[in-house]
């Protein structure tokens, strides 16, 4: 099984940055899905799956290709997944 | 009357400050208070359109700020460097809002009689 981050906001985001191994798989939703149109720029952003309603709640915007998944794909990701990591500082 | 300035610095749907900062806004003006809004930090990513508050079993905070002239609430600004630093595009923000600098800023606190902002 591998490991999945799920990361809550911005503080979040940079604290798994600095931990995760490099295989891992990362969910970005809450506050978090507003550093995905910034980060977009740096090319790093297609290691991240970014929850669509979240995102799309917020009123973002953009012209990449994000990788978006739903609720139900996210509660498969979590289920296919060990262990799982909450970040939000 | 007085003269009323709220700071809403949070993002949007992180909790219901911003909601009910706004709502607070909302009652003074119909009180007859000359109400400013500032948004800054975190508190510019409520400017942009297009929120959908369903997703989120929430209120959408865009359309209530839509609802803010027929309070007669028209002085609206936002921090520029903060809008600038989150790289948000004017044309994302589609309410009529003021940009400040951070001298603005000042002098619009300064003028006022009570200035509200949510604890952080």
């Amino acid at each position: 099984m591998s490991t999945l981050h799920l990361i809550f906001n911005q503080e979040g985001l940079a604290s798994c940055k600095r931990l995760k191994a490099k295989q891992d798989k990362m969910i970005l939703l809450g506050e978090a899905v507003y550093c995905a149109p910034t980060m977009s720029l740096a090319g790093e952003i297609s290691q991240f799956h970014i929850l669509k309603d979240d995102f799309d709640a917020r009123g973002l915007k953009t012209e990449k290709e994000l990788c978006f998944v739903s609720y139900d794909e996210m509660v498969e990701l979590c289920a296919q997944s060990a262990p799982i990591v909450s970040w939000n500082a | 009357m007085k003269n009323i300035l709220y700071i809403i610095s949070r993002s949007p749907y992180s909790g219901v400050q911003s909601f009910e900062l706004i709502d607070c806004a909302m009652v003074s003006a119909i009180f007859e208070n000359n109400v400013s809004i500032l948004f800054r930090a975190e508190g510019v990513w409520s400017l942009l359109g297009d929120q959908n508050g369903e997703l989120l079993n929430s209120k959408t905070l865009s359309k209530v700020l839509s609802a803010l002239p027929t309070y007669e609430i028209d002085n609206l600004y936002f921090c520029e460097d903060s809008v600038n630093e989150r790289r948000i595009s004017r044309d994302q923000i589609d309410i009529p809002v003021k940009p400040l600098s951070l001298n603005g800023q000042q002098q619009l606190i300064a003028n006022q009689d009570i200035v509200m902002a949510g604890p952080k």
